[in-house]
């Protein structure tokens, strides 16, 4: 029944792409090109259009496209009174964090790069974020920095709260900063605003391990290629990964991901050293302090039980100091459970290189992390609690520059795996 | 009858000369074939465990999945166990070749007795070796998945899991072999059976208060549940 269902969507997608492709021919020309990529209703879609026609309006001179999934609206129709937003409705797969990350069934930045080149843009950006969330402010601030020529890719530094996107504050965000030497707050993105530059050279489609690889990683790849970012404080929403998957496998796919990228781009990054910032645009925000403490016991019940438990998994990845160091954590009560960040620096660099040689099934180490993962996140929570985010801020910091300090003992390392390692 | 006497022992020691000179080339030749073997066993041995090292041989096969052998090689080494293997191969073949040399029928009997119980032997090593990567790698991969649910039974789960696939592979190899006909099957029925009647009477039974804990738990969780104020994503 399921793919029947399937099947037939196909079917229609694909009837909806060449009726797409006879609209594009008629559109002509646009210097913009938008695109919504989150699911929603009619009615989320038609105001989106509409937010996102009057913010779009004053940035360009010609013509804009807005690429949107609403097959009712008529192909070619206009927002407002001008004749200068113009829509097509296009089956672009959907948004979601992570199927750029897991090989999902699409690729939704590379479908809007084709749109783009099509029409001969010069800039596009793509909105994955959920509907509701999508401002003006939101799209100008990705779409005027390429229409100045002053970036290639323009990506979101989302406003959350201080205890939101952990994965990213504690690995993902402080880890590509290390390994390639640019402060970008949010290299996972699902927004992006591209330049024709970037789209002319990441719109040819890869493949790996003999399918079309999906892109993702957009700033890492930018950066790779020598291209210029910036970021934009925006309020835009990212929505939640399909299927509410549970930690160990958003872990274990975020970092198989991350750590695929990283071996890929070695040669890149192996001659990086420090950091520097990239230009930010947009106003700072004071967020709002969180309502309730957090309750950290479970997850240092869990890492508790996970040293019990995983101690000779662990022992496969991590060096003996490194265990040393987790073994002593284990034994510190929960008001007083701090993790070092050499320590966790250390424990996510020793990871990777497993990863990297293949010590077991990497599904099975990713996952193993989890419980070292809730150690450290339970250490955060605990250090930033009743924290302002001035004093966020200044963690992160620590944490980056812990990252940054320890480069030298990844290259090692990597370069020299069989190197004597305590 | 002193004459008879000598005669006699001339007739044995000619006898036991003849015999012994019968004897010395299969001998010397048996010598020479292990001896023979024992080089090439050598040789091919080291060439292959250089070739294997050179293609990181032990890498890929961990990351095929294979990483529960290297705990069953000398010095960890799949590549090292690969290369024993052949090279004790080869020294078998050099004995089977110096045996032939006393008697070639015994021989020929013998190997073909043992090249048509060969495919049983091969196949059961076969089940033997994949069962028993197949165990480790299902009970870590319980282990890890029932750590992360927070099951206080992990290690005792993932025990169970591996016990009960070395179990299964071990009836299925000696099957293979021919070894021990229906009592194998008998046993392993028993076996089987007995584990899992183990288990239920232990979840029923004995952890019924652990079991009725976490059940417990479970419910007061899903009947409490809110909104985490905190996103890993």
């Amino acid at each position: 029944m399921t793919a029947r269902r399937g099947k037939e969507k196909e079917v229609v997608d694909e009837a909806r792409a060449v009726e797409a492709k006879e609209s594009l021919e008629r559109i002509g020309q646009a210097a913009v090109v938008i695109g919504l990529g989150a699911a929603g209703g009619q009615e989320a879609v038609r105001r989106a259009i509409q937010r996102t026609g009057d913010a779009v309006r004053p940035l360009v001179e010609g013509r804009a496209l807005i690429v949107h999934s609403d097959a009712t609206i008529p192909d070619g129709g206009c927002v407002g009174e001008e004749d200068r937003v113009r829509l097509l409705a296009l089956p672009l797969p959907e948004v979601d964090r992570l199927a750029g990350i897991g090989q999902g069934a699409g690729d939704p930045f590379r479908a809007l790069f084709d749109v783009c080149r099509k029409v001969g843009g010069k800039a596009c950006a793509l909105i994955g974020s959920e509907l509701e969330s999508i401002s003006g402010g939101s799209i100008q601030g990705l779409v005027r920095p390429l229409m100045e020529g002053s970036c290639d890719l323009a990506v979101p530094y989302y406003r959350q709260q201080k205890l939101d996107g952990l994965i990213n504050s504690g690995i993902v965000y402080p880890l590509t900063r290390a390994l390639y030497g640019k402060r970008i707050r949010y290299p996972l993105t699902t927004d992006i605003g591209a330049s024709a530059k970037y789209i002319e050279r990441f719109s040819m489609p890869e493949r790996k391990n003999g399918r079309m690889a999906t892109l993702a990683w957009l700033p890492v790849r930018a950066v790779c290629a020598g291209m210029s970012v910036s970021q934009v404080r925006v309020d835009l929403k990212p929505p939640p990964a399909k299927g509410n998957p549970d930690l160990s496998s958003t872990l274990s796919l975020v970092l198989d991901s991350m750590f695929l990228e990283m071996d890929r781009n070695a040669a890149v990054w192996q001659k990086v050293r420090g950091s520097q910032a990239v230009v930010t645009q947009g106003e700072t925000k004071v967020e709002a302090e969180e309502s309730a403490a957090v309750e950290v016991h479970k997850m240092v019940d869990s890492f508790q039980m996970g040293y019990r438990n995983l101690v000779d998994v662990w022992g496969m990845a991590l060096t003996p100091a490194a265990m040393l160091e987790l073994k002593k954590l284990t034994r510190l009560p929960e008001e007083q459970f701090r993790m070092p960040d050499e320590v966790w620096v250390r424990v996510v660099y020793d990871f990777a290189l497993a990863h990297r040689f293949r010590v077991m099934s990497r599904d099975h180490l990713l996952r193993a992390m989890t419980p070292a993962y809730l150690a450290w996140v339970a250490s955060y929570i605990l250090e930033v609690r009743g924290a302002g985010p001035r004093m966020v801020d200044d963690r992160l910091e620590r944490l980056c520059l812990a990252y940054e300090a320890n480069k030298p003992y990844l290259l090692s390392r990597w370069r020299w795996p069989d190197r004597f390692n305590p | 009858m002193w004459n008879q006497v000598e005669d006699a022992l001339n007739e044995s020691v000619k006898q036991v000369i003849t015999g012994v000179a019968h004897m010395l080339p299969g001998v010397l030749a048996l010598v020479v074939a292990l001896l023979f073997s024992l080089v090439l066993a050598w040789i091919i041995g080291h060439v292959l465990r250089r070739s294997l090292r050179g293609i990181d041989f032990d890498q890929r096969l961990a990351s095929w999945g294979f990483s529960g052998l290297s705990d069953w090689s000398p010095g960890k080494s799949p590549a090292l166990l690969v290369s024993r293997i052949v090279s004790w191969g080869v020294v078998l073949v050099g004995l089977l070749i110096g045996v032939a040399a006393f008697d070639a029928t015994l021989t020929s009997q013998l190997v073909m007795n043992l090249f048509a119980y060969l495919p049983n032997l091969l196949a059961a090593v076969v089940v033997l070796v994949v069962g028993n990567v197949l165990a480790r790698f299902l009970a870590r991969g319980v282990l890890i998945g029932a750590v992360n649910m927070n099951l206080h039974y992990a290690r005792l789960l993932s025990l169970g899991v591996k016990w009960l696939v070395i179990v299964l592979s071990a009836a299925m190899a000696l099957n293979h072999l021919g070894i021990g006909g229906r009592i194998v099957d008998l046993a392993f029925g028993i076996l089987f059976g007995g584990i899992v009647l183990a288990l239920a009477l232990a979840v029923g039974l004995g952890s019924k208060d652990l079991v009725s804990r976490s059940l417990e738990k479970q419910t007061v969780r899903m009947e409490e549940e809110k909104p985490e104020a905190f996103h890993h994503l």
